[in-house]
């Protein structure tokens, strides 16, 4: 199944979460007009305007329990991490289960391509991990401290997988709509109590009892009714949820090809360690968690047991046994056909094969063709890579690259030129914004320097030290890097590239992406207009760029939009409204750049180091590209 | 249905209708003050957020500065006053650091951290000033290093606390404004300090230089 495919899923999901929602809805009213009839109109089901009392009081409520969790839902997974506690593990920790833990964490994101997301910590002994957010940007991982500290490197990185796919599949923002809407239906029960408890309460030290029992009478009717409420919503919870999880298994066998991992994870939570989370705010979120978050009559998650034994089915695919193999993870996991297929596509390159990095001389079309098949998932040889690249990169950098302050000079570095004199006149446009950052940016440049392969994996590590200053903090650096890249009166790939990947994974991280609807053909063209002018050495080149697109995508206009109109900031904006758009418009623009990009047959690093930037922008992360032998 | 009784003015009396009135208000009351309260611990979760990113690299300073004590000790024999004051200014920012930390969140904890830490800071001022004054420490390349690494790590220190006192701001603004502060009140919300060294004790390193050093 294609990664815009099992968005669109996604979305019917949420379809069927809305109806399941409104069954609910109505089972919740119907129950609060017997109550009422049955107390205070004599059995007279009859009564119109009971009805209307019951149906209202319950819709008032209703939506603003929901307002108010859609609110809180819309700051994005850092918000869920926040409710149960969580604190983030600095990037830059020298502790070596929260290194090791980073480490699987930042080589997952570099090997699918997506911004390296912020990992929280939550102090509960149990084996349990999470993830949050509404795509891949503003995307939080959660991990208890029995998660890093008594797995093993392997069973984490299973871990890791089973959370980045219910990230890729949207499963997370799914979860994310079902919290607020369910937010509104447990709001009932909420209220119910809170009625109670403040009669019990404040009622003790007045004498008069009459009001305080009616009040607790009212809370307990109203506590009773929210109980149906949550009871419906519960089951909601896991028949969303359940089978989510058996296809994030299987994803996470199929991206590492170890089904030991995983599995042995699940097995050391079946044997003692548990995964009870004792946070409150545990309930509302339960069906985020990797196993059970807690004991509860409608199991969010299937049984240990089942799961262990449907990974451990899997294990010929992982061996890569080839098509048979394939089949069955499929059947054995109860997933789809779909999904076979492409097990099925990924399965035959043996594991041990790393295939090279790209040449620098350039990245061939096949390549490209094979990035866009693999978007939204990964695989062990771009893991395994990627752990490489880390552990070769220079220390001073990858060092700096994590930390906030240090990190602004690693980006600022990646806009150095190599001209002696140029430099020292950027230094010094840095220089007058911010003296330190200047300062730290040279030593960064005299102890090293970034190759070409090393500036999109760092850009993503940059981007989440980066997310951690403070508004005020980024603004600041905001105003710098534009005058930087604005110092040579000119806009080349690799600004344009960091430009707009901090714009989105900086910026827009702790927000749900912009409402669906406001992306036009206009931006699409304009988009595709940018590669087409960015990756040819003359006009005529951009020309034949263009038709290649528009081979791809026939609704294009004739001619590219004018290179003056093809700005940081119209760009910026434009795919500021494709990421809010369908997949199917999505998946049209990301084959219109692909072609575009391809066509002339001389993709470069940098070329194709933009299409990557902007595919990111969209939500629609493409892995490393990598030359297949 | 029409066979039923026709009297239906119970269930629309005014005293139903007041109930079921008074539950709903109460309801959405009740809804509001969970979202306010929701947005203040957001904003404290905040703030204990920023503060493990001022925690992180004081701990490396602690780490590195007797390393660059040991490493600079040859060479200076004539300067143990300076070193001491920087070990015992070390060691009180480790005790201070440690109360933080077994009382997160804690203002005068936190004033107490920000003071030792000015403490140190100055004292290591002045060791880097002397150290101008050894030309053969220049040629020590692990001093130099050290010291390199002390001056990084101080301006992490130095962004990291401002990105603290901005959280801060934030969540002291949403303690003192209305409506906030009522449930803030009520459930006894504290005011987070920012992390400042006082003037005092920046001015001048306050060391009880008869006190042993502590390593």
């Amino acid at each position: 199944m294609d990664f815009f495919e099992s968005q669109e899923r996604a979305k019917r999901n949420t379809s069927r979460l809305v109806a399941m929602f409104v069954v609910a809805l109505l089972a919740t009213m119907a129950s609060v007009h017997v109550l009422l009839t049955v107390m205070f109109a004599k059995g007279n089901f009859a009564d119109m305007r009971m009805l209307g009392i019951s149906l209202g009081s319950v819709l008032v409520v209703v939506v603003i329990g929901m307002a108010v969790k859609f609110a809180q839902m819309s700051h994005g997974g850092r918000a869920v991490a926040e409710a149960m506690g969580g604190v983030q593990i600095d990037p830059g920790s020298g502790d070596p289960a929260e290194r090791r833990v980073l480490n699987v964490v930042e080589e997952m994101a570099i090997a699918s391509g997506v911004p390296v997301p912020p990992v929280f910590l939550i102090d509960e002994p149990s084996i349990n991990a999470f993830a949050a957010g509404n795509g891949e940007q503003d995307a939080v991982i959660g991990v208890t401290r029995g998660c890093i500290e008594q797995l093993s490197r392997d069973e984490l990185q299973g871990v890791m997988a089973h959370e980045f796919s219910h990230i890729f599949h949207r499963d997370t923002r799914l979860n994310m709509q079902l919290v607020a809407w369910l937010g509104g239906i447990f709001a009932i029960s909420l209220v119910g109590r809170i009625i109670m408890r403040s009669a019990l309460s404040a009622g003790s030290s007045r004498g008069k009892n009459d009001g305080k029992m009616v009040a607790i009478a009212i809370g307990g009717a109203v506590f009773l009714i929210g109980i149906v409420g949550y009871f419906f919503g519960r089951i909601i919870q896991s028949a969303v949820s359940r089978q989510r999880e058996y296809l994030a298994d299987a994803s996470a066998v199929q991206y590492t090809r170890n089904p030991d991992g995983i599995a042995g994870a699940l097995e050391k939570i079946a044997h003692g360690a548990g995964s009870r989370i004792a946070a409150p705010a545990a309930a509302e979120f339960s069906h985020f968690f990797f196993a059970n978050g807690m004991a509860s009559l409608f199991s969010t998650h299937p049984p240990l047991e089942e799961r262990i034994a449907r990974i451990r089915g899997s294990r010929m695919v992982a061996a890569g046994v080839g098509s048979d193999g394939s089949a069955r993870i499929a059947s054995t996991a109860g997933l789809p056909g779909e999904t076979a297929a492409r097990a099925a596509r990924s399965a035959p390159a043996p594991a041990t094969v790393v295939p090279p990095v790209i040449p620098p001389s350039g990245v061939t079309a096949a390549a490209l063709h094979a990035a866009r098949a693999g978007m939204g998932s990964m695989d062990a040889p771009a893991i395994g890579l990627a752990g490489e690249l880390l552990s070769h990169a220079p220390a001073a950098v990858l060092d700096a690259a994590r930390n906030p302050f240090s990190a602004r000079a690693v980006v600022c570095l990646m806009l150095l030129s190599s001209d002696a004199a140029e430099r020292t006149r950027q230094l010094r446009v840095i220089g007058t914004n911010d003296p330190k950052l200047a300062e730290a940016t040279a030593s960064l440049a005299s102890a090293a320097s970034v190759s070409p392969r090393e500036r999109m994996p760092l850009l993503e590590i940059c981007a989440s030290a980066l997310a951690m200053l403070s508004p005020s903090q980024y603004a600041q650096f905001r105003t710098t890097l534009a005058q930087l890249i604005a110092a040579d009166g000119q806009v080349d790939r690799v600004e344009w590239t960091v430009r707009v990947i901090l714009r989105h994974a900086v910026e827009g991280r702790g927000s749900a992406p912009s409402g669906p609807g406001r992306a036009t053909m206009l931006d699409l063209g304009l988009v595709v207009s940018v590669l087409a002018w960015s990756g040819a050495s003359d006009e005529d080149a951009a020309l034949r760029a263009w038709d290649a697109a528009r081979e791809t995508e026939p609704t294009l206009p004739e001619s590219p939009d004018p290179v003056q109109r093809c700005t940081l900031d119209a760009l910026a904006g434009s795919l500021g409204a494709l990421a809010g758009a369908t997949p199917a418009l999505k998946r049209r623009l990301v084959d219109a750049c692909v072609a575009c990009v391809a066509a002339d047959g001389q993709t470069t690093v940098e070329e194709a180091e933009l299409l990557r930037a902007v595919c990111a922008s969209i939500d629609a992360p493409m892995p490393p590209i990598r030359q297949v032998a | 249905m029409s066979l039923l009784p026709a009297p239906t003015f119970v269930a629309t009396s005014p005293v139903v209708v007041g109930l079921v009135a008074t539950v709903t208000v109460l309801a959405v009351v009740g809804i509001w003050l969970m979202a306010v309260y929701n947005g203040l611990v957001t904003r404290r979760v905040r703030v204990q957020n920023a503060f493990s990113q001022i925690d992180v690299q004081l701990r490396r300073r602690h780490d590195l500065v007797p390393n660059l004590v040991a490493a600079v000790k040859g060479y200076m024999q004539h300067e143990r006053e300076t070193l001491e004051a920087v070990t015992a200014a070390r060691a009180a920012a480790v005790t201070a650091q440690a109360r933080v930390g077994a009382a997160p969140g804690d203002a005068a904890a936190t004033v107490a951290l920000a003071n030792a830490e000015g403490a140190l800071q100055a004292t290591l001022g002045r060791l880097m000033l002397v150290m101008e004054r050894y030309p053969d420490l220049k040629a020590s390349g692990n001093a130099l290093q050290l010291q390199e690494e002390l001056v990084s790590t101080e301006n992490r220190i130095a962004f990291a606390r401002q990105a603290y006192n901005d959280a801060v701001m934030t969540y002291n603004m949403r303690l003192a404004v209305f409506p906030d502060v009522l449930v803030a009140r009520r459930l006894s919300f504290a005011a987070a300090a920012l992390f400042e060294a006082e003037a005092s004790s920046r001015a001048l390193p306050n060391v009880d230089f008869s006190a042993p050093p502590a390593g």
